[in-house]
């Protein structure tokens, strides 16, 4: 029952997600129109180089309406299946994420609206992307699944920020709390919670895992002459299997 | 040598000046922020706004015209109850001057003054002349 519910739950989340995703993609087509400024941008200016920021928001859009669906898509078990289809796809959003999306999103945040604290914010999450996505691939070529899906469930997660923020934002202005102070709390909590939930979503899988092959265990060996393999066998040490 | 700011002997028509305010900018940037997606990281537009003429009497600025420094105060969120309470506004939200003899409202971001076109999505240079008020020399015995 529980199990089921955490499925979907699982579900609804990476719908709501995938639904977010392509609102802010959809409405991200306002930066790439010549005759009028966006509210993001007028609300920026001046800025010292301009035409360089522009162009980081704009690498930064691209970039990001591609990485979070393609991470959406690549963690769906079904999509599994196809490890050719999971690996071309890991590479691009690798390259996309590492060669855009975070440096980009670095020199943005410099300007960032809060000053220091969403400066530090959102850097902070750039770097667990930069670190987690750099990991995770060296751990999918070393073939250790289980670490591999920890690091890449760590880089979805704080792509997910941009959903879970922005729908925070909302929340927050709708029981009137002070725009500034809930620009920074929008930020820090999905960023510090996306990274804790995926530490303790991570390191409790193992255990159910375990308490099952134990229970299989306890019930003796199968009739027939296939050995009992403990079910981690044929997987690296790592925080799970989930893969 | 001394200098001052140059004063109006024009006494202020602080109605006009905010009547001004309302048309050129808080009207068309709320039908504006009617029609934009909310789901965004730019700023969530206000559920009121309401405009303040700071100067108790009118500059004169390098052009001979008259101006007047405005702010206009800003209400977040849903509750009705709270918009009565002052300490609820945000205060001086947008700032900026208006010269209500020609129609002309100017915002203030950093230290220079832009159109208020800025704010409705206008891509516009910052205005130099505007503003500021001309600047009197005093004689030398004001000293």
């Amino acid at each position: 029952m529980a199990r089921r519910l955490g499925k979907l739950v699982g579900s609804a989340w990476m719908l709501g997600l995938a639904a977010g995703a392509s609102i802010i993609g959809w409405a991200s087509r306002v930066y790439f129109a010549s005759d009028e400024l966006a509210p993001f941008v007028i609300e920026k200016l001046p800025l010292p180089h301009e035409d360089l920021w522009l162009a980081a928001l704009k690498v930064h859009v691209v970039a990001a309406s591609f990485a979070l669906p393609a991470c959406l898509l690549l963690s769906v078990k079904r999509l599994l299946r196809f490890p050719r289809a999971h690996r071309w796809l890991g590479r691009a959003t690798g390259a996309v994420v590492l060669a855009a999306l975070v440096p980009s999103g670095l020199y943005l945040s410099l300007f960032a609206k809060g000053g220091g604290p969403a400066t530090v914010g959102f850097a902070l999450s750039g770097l667990i992307v930069a670190l987690a996505m750099t990991w995770g691939i060296r751990l999918a070529r070393a073939k250790d699944t289980a670490g591999h899906r920890r690091c890449m469930l760590h880089v979805l997660a704080q792509l997910s920020v941009a959903v879970t923020s922005r729908t925070l934002l909302t929340l927050l202005d709708a029981v009137g709390m002070d725009p500034d102070a809930a620009y920074l709390f929008a930020l820090w909590v999905p960023v510090l919670a996306s990274a804790g939930f995926v530490e303790v979503f991570i390191l409790r899988r193992p255990h159910r895992r375990n308490s099952h092959a134990t229970k299989a265990l306890a019930t003796g060996p199968a009739p027939g002459p296939a050995p009992v393999r403990a079910p981690l066998a044929d997987r690296p040490q790592g925080f799970g299997n989930a893969a | 040598m001394p200098i001052a700011r140059k004063a109006s002997a024009t006494p202020l028509d602080e109605a006009r000046a905010t009547a001004v305010v309302e048309k050129r900018l808080v009207k068309p940037l709320a039908e504006k922020e009617a029609q934009r997606n909310r789901f965004s990281r730019a700023y969530i537009p206000p559920q009121a706004r309401r405009v303040r003429v700071l100067d108790h009497q009118a500059s004169t600025d390098g052009r001979g015209a008259e101006f007047v420094a405005f702010a206009v105060d800003e209400h977040a969120g849903r509750l009705p109850a709270r918009a009565a309470d002052d300490s609820h506004w945000r205060k001086d939200a947008i700032v900026g001057c208006v010269y209500p003899a020609r129609d002309e409202v100017f915002i203030k971001r950093g230290d220079k003054f832009f159109g208020a076109g800025l704010l409705l999505g206008q891509k516009t240079a910052a205005a130099d002349a505007v503003c500021r008020a001309a600047q009197v020399a005093l004689g030398p015995t004001a000293r």
